[in-house]
């Protein structure tokens, strides 16, 4: 199938229409493009995102509604129109996708109930499984039919590790724990050779695939016609990444949305929390070796240290915040948008690390064995699904969006030059501030 | 008032009931017809001379059907009657309104403006009688009128009337209102003091109406120059009218000649989804495009938002064609809001089918039952007058079936 | 009988307060010595039941009352028999004047006076009856939907009908669908077109006589005494046979339409596999699939190009209104035909009004449809034989291009109506040709010919009309002559277009059409059988008579007539069809020889009230200004300047007429010479967007204005003392600015130097 680029040779007269001429950037491709609608993808869209997606009249609602959207092609419309064709190839090619946080506001102002916001969730699925690296397991990990051998596979491998650990451990000289070491925290079960060696190794793997997916991505991405630019823009790409990193950490975008106001909350909990408890892990990996606390480096901390204790307020942001987020998707439908099983994985691996993790926790202080081995077992094995499958869960979005937003920061696309994209994320002087949707009258 | 009319020029007695104290409905409430830009007075004054010239039309105003039993060539109808207050024995004249102090609110004017309690209901008033709202009369209004007003002319103890009527047919033609618009909470209505809605501009634009005809903005009374007209209002839009209201967009472009024709400088932008101007219409939508002060922008606009300061409204649209979102601002907004069926919410007290919508069903016509015009499906006059006019020569097959 | 005239002056509604009552009864009693004149408080309600009770004691045969408007009275208010003037002294004087002056009180008189002269020359109605009793069987043209809906509608309610079609097979264009648009809630399926079911109840119909290949040869006569010839087209019976012959009442035109070829006007056009949506019908209901003609091979993917390319300005300016549901209807045809077919639809508005939107919304959630706006730029052939569409300014990008087996055009719908008067004129263009007694005429005719050459052989009806064979159209083609609130009202009384023949229609729309077509030509035959006219003025039971011992043969009166009423004998003698008559008296404004005339409205009559009235000599500069006001809109407007009691001027005396159109222009002169300083036409819009409800009315009146102005100069009389203007009833606020501009005038040029000659 032909690439649906899309191209403006030829000087249309639409005086009729009084419209302007400006050619949509993103169609500068030359030569006229060929369409051929790929109606598989377009079935899959419609499993995604419900069959009404298809009813879209091109109103352009959507757009006008976006508060994020910028002035020039603003999304989502044209990505409505291009899945309404199933144009496969542009969709996937379109960074546009990753700059929506599906917030609603679009979907609940549709017309026609097309669910703009749904339908981009369903591309962003469909890309992290095309740029996935290998792509079935991408498949895998997004139907439900294969979770028994998803989980299975870590329990599987983290049984044998407790099994074969004395034989290893003696094979490489490294202490293993003995029979009244029990007392011992859970290195009785996986000395911190094993766990780190074991999780080390499979996190360079999933590592690699990520990069893989993310170099994959960029290569298209970068290239300046997507962006409607014809060369690279003289701008510095360190700085724009630095500011696409604070608007990531400041949530200002997700901020903007107006439909479903808690969401944005929810996800900064996770994230916060989930960044805490990724710091402390790796300060306890490192800890024998790292150079900063040479001394002193006591493990398992007692509960009062500050690692224990930042783990811990960590681990309560991504409870609660995960808490928020499956209530949105179950009381507000309407309002959070569908909730497909992409998103429900992603939102229950996470929180089932963090219920395992504190329950290992708990039965830890209380002593109880072998339970709390049990628990510690199950909570290892949601680790391994949250982190490993990162590539091709919904997780993925950390990267793409990552990447998305610091070339659409660098290439302008972000306001710079689009007075409404940034007026929607706290514009200062009057105009602007009428625009941004903390006021004007038109407001529920 | 056409079927009736149609009917009773075959030789047809007929009853005609009205809720309204005058008829003529809404197009007593526009300014003109599109697409010839002629008053629909012109049209209403041969109708009123046909009525008054046939002995066979019995016209009831102020009046509703309560009741309906029977079946196809023999029904019973209750009518209620309201009163008038005004015996007609004796009409009035201005001057006596003139010496009141209460008022009401101007209903023909869309609320805009008020009257006196006693008044005319509109120039082409049919019957030609005034008419007084009780409930609005002051207690010394109601000595001044008992003063002033001819010996006969007005009854405050008029009674509600209660008539019973056997007819062979009925036709149903209880038309439509207005879309609320305070329900489109994106697009301002109600709280942007410059966003209006069509029928509000109707009566804007007509000499006779609460402007004198002047095309001015509500906030401030300066005369609209740079006005939008946002089609699809509540139509097209599964959160409000799932179908397509079929008159608005040319309501809209006649709107636009009315600025264009008050006022040379004036700047139109008309953002739509599709220009619907079926058949000969087509010709009206050309005209405009000729007329370098009026787009056309394909999109719907998503939210309509004031400024403070300048009370100017700024639209959030996307320019479809151009894919843009262009800065979008205007000093008056106009919504082409859609129709209801008056019977969405008002049901024929008989056993009827409705659609989805609330509209008479247009095909499961219960036999001696026949609807037509907006109770019917959405439509322009020419349409309705058709209908209508169908509608009589299948309750005259009815009737004479027995 | 003797008449026996009595006046009513009311005393009510500040009348008396106003004007000196005494004086107004003497203007009665003593000018015009009237027997009987009695002060009423008032004339409504049991003032008017007073009124008409001594009506009946005093044995009056005619009164006048001088109080309220007459529009506030129904007909039947008075007793039967007894001609009744009510004048609107209180609107029209007391209302619109200042109280208690000499001027108010002149004017109240002088309408006392125009009345009661009025009164005087009117004779009591008899309403028209013909000699021969009149037929109130229907005619039915075309056996499409329309046709077919019309004759059966008709039939059930009790009327003969016959039915005429051209082909040998009733049903149209809708026999040739394969299924039609929803009609039903939810308006989602395709639905079967139910055209043979319809068909059945025609064949079997008692009260339908049926012909096919047959079409009307002649049709001669008027609404109630049509006399019908019918020939053969061929089938069967060798072509141009008389096949029947027989009279009916009144005609209901449902002779269809025919589909554009916009493939002419497309560079594209050429190639096979560019077909019609009604092609695509007939392939889908003939062989049931949809194929390709150039090899017969199974269509894939079709684009649909709405507005067949090219409706623009110069091709097809009107939008057919039911190409974007058809097309949407042909793409679930290929859906139908294969899962994995894909149907693109390039529109520039997608036009399904009303609940049609709901079967748009349908099949757009068929997956493999694909609608977008767009203009389709170019197609070409492939070597595979693919067909690349062009297209630009979409939604998906400024341009795209996808490859399909079929294109197919929304051909538009050109109405099968004929210009009557446009063949009749190249008719009598091609007799000057010959006969033309001058080579500038015969120059003029060749230029004629040349012009509506087109218009050759295209006869539909062949009606025996002066004025042409078939109705006379207007833009586009359409017949219809007031299509937003008369849809029905054509230019030929008892004809009534129908269907595609009146607009552009889907088959439903067509079926309502076609039933309120049927009801209008049976209330024709109803109201011509009660000696009735039809609309405008219907229930008008006057009629025109002609004196035709001083007619001049002149021909003006069978020319103008807008609806072709009178027809001519060899000499140009005017024959009087009366039934097909609207009363508006155009004929009566056009004869030099003032030989036509009504009961009750004739040159007589109104140039009589004009001169009733009592002008005063220049030396009391009290100037007269005469408006000639259209009875529908301009004189309501009087009406309402009073009923808001906006400021009317003294100087003015109105008189209501029919139509401006039948403003005999001797009247104007005749208020020259009787001392009027100025005259004031005031009538509808005339033009494109004409109002007048006699079509060409108000715009004759601007013609003859013109000779008018000649005559004037002959008489040495500045010819700005006559204006027309168009008026509607809701402008009335502009009247008194009318009058000050115009007396204002006067002053400028002064008096009229005829007064008190």
């Amino acid at each position: 199938m032909v690439t649906a680029g899309i191209a403006a040779p030829g000087k249309p007269d639409m005086t009729e229409q009084g419209t302007s001429q400006t050619t949509p950037a993103q169609f500068n491709d030359s030569g006229s493009a060929l369409i051929d609608p790929d109606l598989d993808f377009i079935r899959t869209l419609s499993q995604q995102s419900g069959e009404s997606y298809r009813k879209c009249f091109q109103c352009g609602t959507c757009s006008a509604t976006c508060p994020i959207s910028p002035d020039k092609d603003p999304f989502p419309r044209k990505e409505m129109a291009w899945a309404v064709w199933g144009l496969k190839d542009r969709l996937l090619q379109d960074p546009d996708v990753w700059l929506c946080h599906h917030c609603n506001d679009c979907s609940v102002s549709c017309p026609r109930s097309g669910g703009p916001g749904d339908v981009l969730a369903a591309v962003r699925r469909a890309s992290v499984i095309h740029y996935a690296a290998p792509r079935f397991l991408a498949r895998w990990v997004n139907q439900p039919r294969f979770v028994p051998l998803l989980l299975g596979l870590p329990a599987l491998l983290l049984g044998l590790a407790v099994w074969l650990r004395e034989p290893i451990g003696n094979a490489l000289g490294f202490a293993v724990p003995t029979g009244d070491s029990i007392v011992y925290a859970y290195s009785y079960m996986y000395p911190h050779w094993l766990l780190n060696s074991f999780f080390g190794i499979f996190t360079l793997l999933a590592l690699t695939a990520a990069i893989i997916g993310l170099v994959r991505f960029i290569r298209v991405i970068k290239a300046p016609k997507v962006w409607g630019a014809t060369g690279p823009p003289d701008r510095s790409f360190v700085g724009s990444a630095w500011t696409a990193i604070k608007q990531i950490f400041t949530h200002d975008k997700f901020t903007s949305c107006t439909a479903e106001h808690s969401r944005p909350l929810s996800h900064l909990c996770v994230f916060i929390g989930f960044i805490a408890l990724s710091v402390v892990t790796f300060w306890v990996i490192t800890g024998p070796i790292n150079p900063l606390l040479k001394d002193g480096f006591i493990y398992p901390f007692s509960f009062w240290s500050p690692w224990k204790l930042l783990a811990n307020v960590g681990g309560a942001a991504v409870f609660f915040g995960c808490v928020l987020m499956i209530r949105q998707r179950l009381r507000n439908r309407d309002n959070a948008g569908l909730s497909t099983y992409f998103d429900w994985a992603l939102v229950w691996t996470l929180f089932a690390v963090v219920v395992s993790g504190f329950a290992t926790e708990a039965l830890h202080y209380l002593r109880m064995v072998p339970h709390r081995h049990v628990v510690y077992f199950i909570h290892l094995i949601f680790v391994f699904a949250l982190l490993i499958y990162l590539p091709y869960s919904k997780f993925a979005h950390i990267l793409y969006r990552t990447a998305a937003m610091i070339y659409a920061e660098y290439y302008g696309r972000n306001g710079s030059g689009s007075s409404v994209a940034t007026s929607r994320v706290g514009g200062t002087d009057d105009e602007l501030h009428v625009q941004s949707p903390t006021s004007g009258g038109a407001l529920p | 008032m056409t079927a009736a009319l149609e009917a009773a020029e075959v030789g047809c007695p007929v009853i005609l009931v009205e809720k309204d104290a005058f008829l003529g409905g809404r197009v007593m409430r526009s300014y003109k017809y599109f697409p010839k830009m002629c008053p629909p007075t012109c049209g209403f004054e041969i109708n009123t001379r046909r009525i008054r010239r046939n002995p066979r039309i019995t016209v009831h105003t102020l009046s509703t059907v309560e009741q309906v039993a029977g079946k196809a060539g023999d029904f019973t109808v209750k009518i209620k009657k309201r009163p008038r207050y005004v015996t007609g024995q004796c009409s009035l004249d201005e001057s006596i309104a003139e010496q009141l102090t209460s008022e009401r609110p101007d209903d023909l004017n869309m609320g805009m403006g008020t009257t006196k309690a006693l008044y005319y209901p509109h120039d082409m008033a049919y019957p030609p009688f005034h008419m007084l709202d009780k409930e609005a009369l002051s207690e010394s209004d109601v000595q001044t009128l008992t003063k002033v007003a001819p010996a006969g002319a007005i009854d405050l103890d008029m009674a509600e009337e209660d008539l019973e009527a056997d007819v062979g047919a009925i036709i149903i033609a209880t038309g439509w209102r207005p879309y609320d618009a305070s329900k489109l909470d994106n697009l301002g209505f109600g709280q942007c003091e410059n966003v209006i809605t069509n029928v509000m501009m109707e009566r804007i634009a007509d000499p006779r109406g609460p402007t004198g005809g002047k095309i001015l903005r509500p906030s401030d009374g300066n005369s609209a120059k740079n006005v939008a007209f946002v089609q699809c209002a509540g139509s097209r839009d599964e959160n409000h009218l799932p179908y397509c209201s079929a008159v608005c967009c040319m309501a809209s472009l006649k709107q636009a000649r009315y600025l264009r024709e008050s006022n040379e400088d004036a700047k139109v932008t008309v953002f739509y989804i599709d220009i619907r101007t079926i058949g000969r219409l087509e010709k009206f939508y050309y005209g405009l495009l000729e007329d370098a002060n009026v787009s056309f922008v394909k999109g719907k606009v998503g939210k309509i938002t004031e400024d403070p300061g300048s009370k100017d409204l700024i639209l959030d649209v996307e320019d479809t064609i151009a894919g843009e979102k262009p800065e979008q601002s205007f000093d008056m907004v106009v919504l082409a809001t859609g129709i209801v069926p008056n019977t969405a919410d008002v049901k024929i007290p008989f056993e009827l089918e409705y659609d989805e919508y609330g509209f008479v069903d247009s095909v499961t016509d219960v036999d001696g039952i026949y609807a037509a015009g907006c109770a019917k499906h959405p439509c322009d006059v020419s349409r309705a007058t058709k209908e209508s006019t169908a509608a009589a020569l299948k309750a005259i097959q009815c009737v004479k079936r027995g | 009988m003797e008449d026996k005239i009595g006046v009513f002056v009311c005393t009510g509604y500040g009348i008396a307060e106003a004007l000196d009552v005494d004086a107004l009864c003497k203007v009665a009693t003593e000018e015009f010595s009237v027997p009987f004149c009695k002060a009423v408080e008032s004339c409504e309600g049991p003032g008017l039941a007073a009124i008409n009770e001594d009506i009946n004691n005093e044995g009056l045969n005619k009164a006048l009352i001088a109080g309220i408007s007459p529009r506030r009275y129904p007909d039947d208010a008075f007793p039967d028999g007894v001609i009744v003037e009510p004048v609107a002294i209180r609107e029209h004087v007391v209302w619109s004047l200042p109280g208690s002056e000499e001027d108010t009180q002149m004017a109240a008189q002088d309408y006392l006076r125009m009345y009661l002269t009025k009164l005087q020359k009117t004779k009591p109605l008899e309403p028209f009856q013909p000699d021969e009793e009149i037929d109130k069987s229907l005619l039915v043209v075309g056996g499409g939907i329309a046709g077919l809906t019309a004759a059966v509608e008709a039939a059930n309610a009790g009327y003969d009908v016959r039915l005429v079609e051209r082909t040998d097979k009733l049903g149209g264009w809708l026999a040739k669908q394969h299924k039609s648009i929803p009609t039903k809630p939810p308006y989602r399926e395709l639905e079967d077109t139910g055209i043979d079911a319809l068909i059945a109840e025609v064949d079997g119909h008692p009260r339908i006589q049926l012909y096919t290949s047959a079409t009307t040869s002649q049709i001669i006569g008027a609404p109630g005494l049509f006399d019908v010839t019918l020939k053969s087209t061929g089938n069967g019976k060798p072509e141009g046979e008389v096949i029947d012959e027989f009279r009916i009442g009144a005609i209901v035109q449902a002779t269809g339409w025919t589909p554009d070829d916009p493939r002419d006007n497309l560079p594209y056009g050429g190639l096979d596999d560019v077909i019609r949506n009604v092609d695509l019908e007939e392939m889908v209901k003939n062989q049931g699939r949809i194929t390709r003609p150039s090899d017969g091979k199974e269509v894939k993917n079709i684009a649909f190009i709405q507005c067949g390319g090219c409706k623009d300005k110069e091709h097809h300016s009107y939008c057919s209104s039911i190409c974007c549901l058809t097309s949407l209807k042909q793409a679930l045809y290929l859906r139908e035909q294969d899962k994995d077919s894909k149907a693109y639809i390039f529109y520039e508005f997608m036009r399904t009004p009303g609940k049609y939107e709901s079967f748009y919304r349908r099949t757009q959630e068929d997956e493999g449809v694909f609608p977008t706006r767009g203009e389709v730029t170019d197609v070409q052939r492939g070597d595979d034989g693919v067909l690349n569409v062009t297209v630009r300014d979409t939604m998906l990008g400024k341009q795209i291009q996808v490859n399909v087996d079929l294109v197919v055009l929304a051909a538009g719908m050109i109405p099968n109506s004929a210009d009557g008067e446009a063949i009749r004129a190249l008719e009598d263009a091609k007799i000057t040709l010959v006969e033309g007694d001058s080579e500038t005429k015969k120059k003029d005719a060749a230029e004629t010919v040349e012009k509506l050459i087109q218009h050759e052989g295209t006869e539909i009806l062949n009606l025996g009309y002066r004025q042409g064979p078939d109705l006379p159209t207007l833009e586009y083609g359409f017949p219809d002559s007031h299509f937003i609130c008369f849809p029905y009202e054509s230019r030929r009384t008892g004809i009534y277009p129908t269907g595609a023949a009146r607009q552009p229609m889907d088959g439903l729309g067509s079926r309502e059409d076609a039933t309120g077509a049927a009801l209008k030509a049976i209330q024709c035959v109803e109201m011509t059988s009660r000696g009735e006219a039809v609309h405008p003025r219907a229930g008008d039971r006057s009629y025109p008579d002609f004196f035709m011992q001083r007619c001049t043969k002149c021909k003006r009166c069978t020319e103008e007539c807008p609806f072709g009423v009178l027809n001519e004998d060899k000499e140009g003698t005017p024959l009087l069809r009366a039934t097909r008559c609207r009363r508006c008296g155009v004929c009566m404004g056009a004869c030099p020889e003032r030989i036509v005339s009504f009961k009750d409205y004739s040159v007589d009559i109104v140039g009589s009230m004009i001169k009733a009235v009592d002008v005063p000599d220049e030396f009391e500069e009290k100037p007269r200004i005469l408006v000639i006001a259209c009875e529908n809109d301009a004189f309501p407007a009087f009406d309402l300047l009073g009923q808001r009691r906006l400021e009317g001027n003294p100087w003015v005396r109105v008189v209501p007429v029919r139509c401006l159109g039948s403003v005999n222009f001797v009247w104007i002169t005749d208020a020259m010479s009787a001392g009027y300083d100025g005259v004031i036409l005031m009538g509808c819009k005339y033009g494109d967007d004409y109002q007048c409800h006699f079509v060409k009315g108000s715009e004759l009146a601007s013609v003859r204005e013109k000779n008018v102005r000649e005559k004037l100069e002959q008489m040495a009389m500045d010819t700005e003392r006559v204006e027309l203007h168009q008026l509607q009833i809701d402008e009335y606020y502009k009247l008194p600015g009318i009058f000050e501009k115009f007396t204002e005038l006067i002053d400028e040029i002064g008096m009229n130097p005829f007064k008190g000659m």
